[in-house]
């Protein structure tokens, strides 16, 4: 406990201040979030290449209609998009969805949104809220998980929905007698689908894509949590299924910071390729004395166990709070089975 | 100077520090004057200003919990009595914010602002420099 208080005092004279606001457009009713980085870096996504990523401008508007009900709306462009002669490039995503909450232990959300899965999958893009520069690759990145129902080419996506269009129920118990407090999540959406459909308009099986968490936070610094995910995917041939577990803990006694995931998928047997268990893992180390400079260390595992050889990352960076708002980060990923990973981040919160 | 002694040094000015600060400005939790509420426990205080809680439950039904953080010298008293570094603080509201789960607290620059806020909104709270109070607005106990 003495050193929690200790680290807050060092915060203090370090002049850290919480800056935590909302752009109020109409004073508690409209308010804009938003956040900004820019990623330089050598070999991402494999290039081989020196070069600098625009990677994120995201806006979020939040409308309370009322004390229960309110409206978010999300614009994210990842990676500059915009138009060129002859295509369109860079990422565009919109996600948008009404909350009603009955109480603390009763939020009803309805339309787009970001499934809750895991540690990272709703924070998925909001880099200023995580020490590294992307969430861990072995669990949140695209990955060959079949070939698809249109040419029969691999399908790369991740093990469960990133983004989904349907309900969410959620809540939140608050701590219960200075005890754990305990946080559910269930959603029935219309999963992924093929090629020429678009899963946020309709669904092209009467399969729905049903999915949880819960997740305990005890009063030990520590919590400990877990997540599913299941539907008929219609980008695979024969909308084969996916099933997908994941088990999360954390530890946060200041200043030390551990974080851990393991997920495992059943794909079934489809287009001549058997069934498949791909699995994923990760352990993250991070230890922040004085709050402004984090060094982390992160050990990463994918294994799909059938297509490609496993891939080991052992990831070393260090995350520097310049301004309670502002996050440089800088980090090297040693990789196994490609060429090393050099990455560096502005990130900006508003 | 070696590098226990300067360890030694270094917690021993924070301990120090920790007891200025400590004493040194008091803080008074305020809600509306309408809030039937008298007392609050630091848990739930906790809850509040962490997102766990955002309803007070009254004889007339749930009302909607308005924290608003004061940013004067007072918050770094109140961020010790919850236990919060502004860091984990930050970061945790931009979690909340980034995945739409809530609406981040209000901020207001001086005790003024926190008790116009509070005396403005029936399901206000606030900290403000003890003392510093005004009939508009209701002064609640923290126990443990």
């Amino acid at each position: 406990m003495w050193i929690k208080r200790c680290i807050i005092i060092l915060s203090i004279l370090l002049c850290i201040k919480p800056a935590v606001y909302a752009l109020e457009i109409v004073p508690d009713k409209l308010n804009l979030y938003g956040y900004f980085d820019v990623t330089p870096g050598y070999n991402r996504y494999g290039s081989g290449t020196a070069g600098i990523d625009a990677y994120h401008w995201v806006t979020i508007l939040s409308w309370n209609i009322s004390d229960n009900i309110r409206v978010v709306g999300d614009l994210t462009l990842e990676h500059g998009p915009g138009h060129t002669n002859d295509e369109a490039v860079g990422d565009i995503e919109t996600r948008s969805f009404v909350q009603i909450t009955q109480s603390d232990i009763l939020k009803i959300t309805a339309g787009k949104f970001l499934s809750p899965f895991g540690i990272y999958n709703l924070i998925h893009d909001a880099t200023p809220t995580y020490l590294s520069v992307s969430p861990p690759r072995s669990i949140y990145w695209k990955r060959k998980i079949g070939k698809g129902s249109s040419n029969g080419t691999f399908i790369k996506d991740r093990l469960f929905a990133k983004e989904v269009a349907g309900f969410w129920v959620s809540g939140d118990t608050g701590r219960i007698h200075d005890g754990a407090d305990i946080e559910y999540n269930l959603y029935v959406v219309n999963g992924r689908a093929g090629t020429g459909s678009n899963e946020f308009q309709g669904d092209d099986n009467d399969n729905k894509g049903i999915g949880g968490k819960l997740v305990i936070n005890t009063p030990y610094n520590a919590a400990i949590g877990g997540s599913f995910y299941t539907e008929k995917n219609g980008a695979l041939e024969g909308d084969a299924g996916i099933t997908t577990y994941a088990f999360q803990g954390g530890y946060s006694k200041q200043p030390l910071l551990i974080e851990s995931e393991y997920q495992e998928g059943t794909i079934d047997a489809h287009a001549g390729l058997a069934k498949a268990r791909p699995r994923g893992y990760y352990i993250q180390f991070a230890y922040g004395l004085d709050q402004i400079y984090i060094p982390y260390v992160r050990y990463d595992v994918y294994s799909n166990r059938q297509y490609d050889e496993d891939e080991r990352i052992t990831t070393v960076g260090l995350n520097y709070m310049l301004h309670p708002q502002v996050y440089l980060k800088g980090e090297y990923g040693f990789y196994n089975n490609v060429k090393d990973v050099i990455q560096f981040q502005i990130t900006v919160g508003f | 100077m070696t590098t226990i002694r300067f360890i030694k040094i270094y917690v021993l000015s924070l301990l120090i520090v920790s007891g200025i600060i400590s004493y040194g400005y008091g803080q008074t939790i305020i809600v509306h004057k309408d809030n039937p509420v008298n007392t609050i426990t630091v848990k739930d205080l906790t809850d509040i200003y962490m997102g766990r809680k955002s309803f007070w439950n009254t004889l007339s039904g749930p009302v909607k919990i308005r924290p608003v953080i004061n940013n004067g010298e007072v918050k770094y008293k109140f961020f010790l009595m919850i236990n919060a570094a502004p860091w984990d603080f930050q970061k945790h509201w931009f979690k909340m914010i980034y995945s739409g789960v809530a609406d981040s607290p209000k901020t207001a620059k001086t005790d003024a602002e926190v008790l116009r806020h509070v005396a403005d909104n029936q399901g206000a709270i606030g900290f403000v420099t003890e003392g510093i109070i005004d009939s508009d607005v209701k002064v609640i106990k923290v126990v443990p």
